[in-house]
């Protein structure tokens, strides 16, 4: 049995599987002990003038994996500080040669960022890759397949057509790299896979799209009826913003979870736009409140919101995954993509 | 010792539940038969209460729970790397946290405060004057733009004999910045005022000379003007502002909207506090200037007392509001000259 499940991409009829067994993720985090191992990264960050951060980031995803279970069982980040501190010595390195180059020679910052349009495509996969084969469960690793040519289409080449007809391709981008990060994922050997359509990202960003546009018009309707409002108009639509931001966000997640399967098991996300909004909304207002010493009860607050809303659907046990034999990654491309700040993930 | 774990045997992801029996020699037995001593486990660092992993040599590994009772095996069978548990003492004692957070509080504060001035101003006095000079250009194409200015009403003599002044004034200067006069007429937006760009480029509306009692107080005015620009004041002012969202953003490792929110506050706070500390060095600079050429500096403190009564009048907050109290701004300028 070394590949249990090699065509799970149609899905085999339900009468076929066994009933599925619900079975939540938790997180069993507490701000109070999140915020003494946070307080002391900063510390030691500071006063080793950043070389501890790649120390203070493995604790941290170690504090995060560690307290978030599924049936029990712990998740695990393992990478190491030392591979983590060295990509971020070469980033930051590649960073100040950037500056220095664009400083003596500015006509240079054209070919540079377009380059780095193809360099980034590697920076995400490997990224990808760190990530995955650093974190085990039931001493399975994950692991990442997803290629460069995939991921230059996705990640470049499509938001780049979307920008050229104005954001016309953008759900499709979008859908483009959430079955990409999806269906290159393994657990051991087991792949996972989401049948994800371009439609499903269409109708969200339209209904996103229809807040935004509301916003718009109410914006004018305010401005015209008082004018002397103008300067805190933006400080009340602000509000509405972050609406479309945390409905987007929160759907696309929900859908490409719900649409996941790993082997015959399936996924549950029932996240919900004004709670997610809220929580994003408070903590904002916690952190900027508390000079930032919030920081730590706002992180605790989403990853449990998450945790809370997740569920698999287990058919059977989670006893047959099968461990890949692997080789080792280095934390390069993970780190680049820390420095040069590129969000993305499931 | 009674150990409760979970076992996995790293081929697969079945899961045993076992309570491993560990003998004063540190030795104990899997479930499935194997034998292990403590000595040949590696643990994974405490980090707050997560459960532990304990790795075995042939790849499979243990999970528990029970922190305590692995911290009292590690110590009595295998001493780990004192490193790890000493990170875990410092962020378990609350008073080692206290003192973090102190430290860390104090650090960032010293680091917003002065240290980023500092170096904005070291920064800031080594860049080539060229580049303030684009800075300027933009400004004033903005200026027109924005049609916040229209053209002087003043006559060609009156701005002749200003000129000349400013001349004399600006060939003193050893700075490479190239100083021009540009008159302005702002009656319907910012009324009696004067600014500098970072060019060097120099703005002084008609409403303000049309306040000055005496020609004395216009060449103060130019003089605070030209403090700014042989300080450089904007230059410092900007790359202080953009460094404050970079170090919170090392800091928390963190580019969401709380820490950008986060990043403005320092930048409120100082640019309030430097642009006081800038208006009273561009002052002394006035002060200065006219002091050795014999010219009575109470002139200028008399023009920012008129300037601040029209501004209360018409109701116009322009050129004072970033400015020190304007009392206190004439008493340095009455003060008895050195």
């Amino acid at each position: 049995m070394t590949e249990p499940v090699d065509n799970h991409t149609t899905p085999t009829p339900m009468a076929a599987e066994p009933k599925p067994n619900p079975v939540d993720f938790q997180f069993h985090g507490k701000a109070g002990e999140f915020f003494r191992i946070w307080i002391v990264n900063i510390c030691l960050t500071i006063i080793t003038l950043g070389i501890y951060s790649a120390w203070a980031k493995v604790r941290t995803n170690q504090y995060f994996y560690g307290h978030t279970s599924l049936g029990d069982s712990r998740f695990e980040y393992t990478a190491q500080p030392m591979q983590i501190l060295k990509g971020r010595i070469i980033a930051f390195g590649a960073f100040m040669l950037y500056q220095l180059i664009v400083s003596i020679m500015p006509i240079l910052s054209l070919p540079i960022l377009l380059a780095f349009a193809l360099v980034m495509p590697w920076i995400i996969v490997r990224s990808m890759m760190f990530r995955h084969f650093n974190t085990r469960y039931r001493n399975i690793r994950l692991g990442f397949t997803g290629n460069y040519v995939d991921a230059l289409i996705a990640y470049v080449a499509l938001p780049v057509g979307s920008a050229l007809t104005l954001g016309l391709l953008y759900p499709y981008a979008a859908c483009r790299q959430q079955r990409w990060l999806v269906n290159n994922s393994r657990f051991g050997e087991t792949p996972f896979s989401a049948q994800l359509k371009a439609g499903a990202f269409y109708s969200i960003y339209l209904a996103g799209l229809f807040l935004l546009i509301s916003t718009g018009i109410l914006f004018f309707m305010v401005e015209a009826a008082v004018p002397t409002m103008l300067p805190i108009i933006p400080l009340i639509l602000m509000p509405f913003y972050y609406l479309v931001y945390a409905y987007i966000k929160v759907h696309v997640t929900n859908y490409t979870v719900n649409n996941a399967r790993l082997g015959d098991h399936r996924f549950e996300s029932r996240m919900k736009t004004l709670p997610y909004l809220w929580i994003f909304f408070s903590n904002v207002l916690a952190i900027v409140l508390t000079l930032g010493l919030a920081t730590p009860w706002a992180m605790i607050r989403v990853a449990r919101y998450r945790a809370d809303c997740t569920t698999a659907q287990v058919a059977g046990d989670l006893d047959q995954f099968v461990q890949v034999q692997q080789d080792q990654q280095n934390a390069l491309g993970e780190e680049l993509g820390d420095v040069l700040d590129l969000e993305f993930g499931v | 010792m009674q150990l409760e774990a979970y076992f996995y045997d790293g081929q697969t992801s079945r899961r045993t539940q076992c309570v491993l029996e560990i003998d004063t020699a540190g030795r104990f037995v899997l479930p499935k038969g194997l034998s292990w001593s403590w000595q040949q486990v590696e643990v994974s660092a405490r980090i707050g209460d997560t459960a532990r992993f304990l790795d075995l040599p042939d790849g499979s590994r243990l999970e528990s729970g029970q922190n305590d009772l692995i911290d009292q095996l590690c110590t009595l069978y295998h001493p780990q790397p004192r490193s790890q548990g000493m990170l875990h003492i410092l962020e378990s004692r609350l008073r080692y946290v206290a003192v973090a957070v102190v430290i860390t509080i104090l650090a960032i504060w010293w680091f917003i405060a002065d240290g980023v001035p500092a170096l904005s101003n070291q920064v800031a006095q080594r860049l080539p004057a060229e580049i303030t000079q684009e800075l300027g250009a933009e400004t004033l194409t903005f200026f027109e733009k924005a049609r916040i200015f229209g053209p002087s009403q003043l006559s060609d003599e009156q701005q002749a004999t200003i000129r000349t002044r400013f001349q004399t004034l600006v060939a003193e200067q050893p700075s490479g910045f190239k100083y021009k006069l540009h008159f302005r007429d702002a009656g319907h937006t910012i009324g009696a005022n004067a600014l500098a760009l970072p060019s060097g480029d120099i703005l002084i509306t008609d409403q303000l000379i049309e306040l000055a009692e005496h020609p004395d107080a216009i060449l103060g005015v130019l003089a605070h003007e030209v403090g700014h620009v042989e300080h450089r004041h904007s230059l410092r002012m900007i790359l202080q502002s953009s460094t404050y969202p970079l170090i919170v953003t090392a800091v928390t490792g963190d580019t969401s909207l709380a820490t950008t929110v986060l990043a403005a506050l320092p930048t409120m706070m100082i640019e309030a506090h430097y642009s006081r500390d800038f208006e009273e060095e561009a002052d002394l600079f006035a002060k200065a200037y006219m002091t050795r050429h014999g010219i009575d500096s109470t002139h200028l403190g008399r023009l920012l007392a008129a300037m601040e009564s029209a501004a209360n009048g018409n109701g116009q907050a322009g050129w004072l509001s970033s400015h020190p109290a304007t009392d206190e701004r004439v008493k340095l300028l009455e003060q008895a000259q050195e």
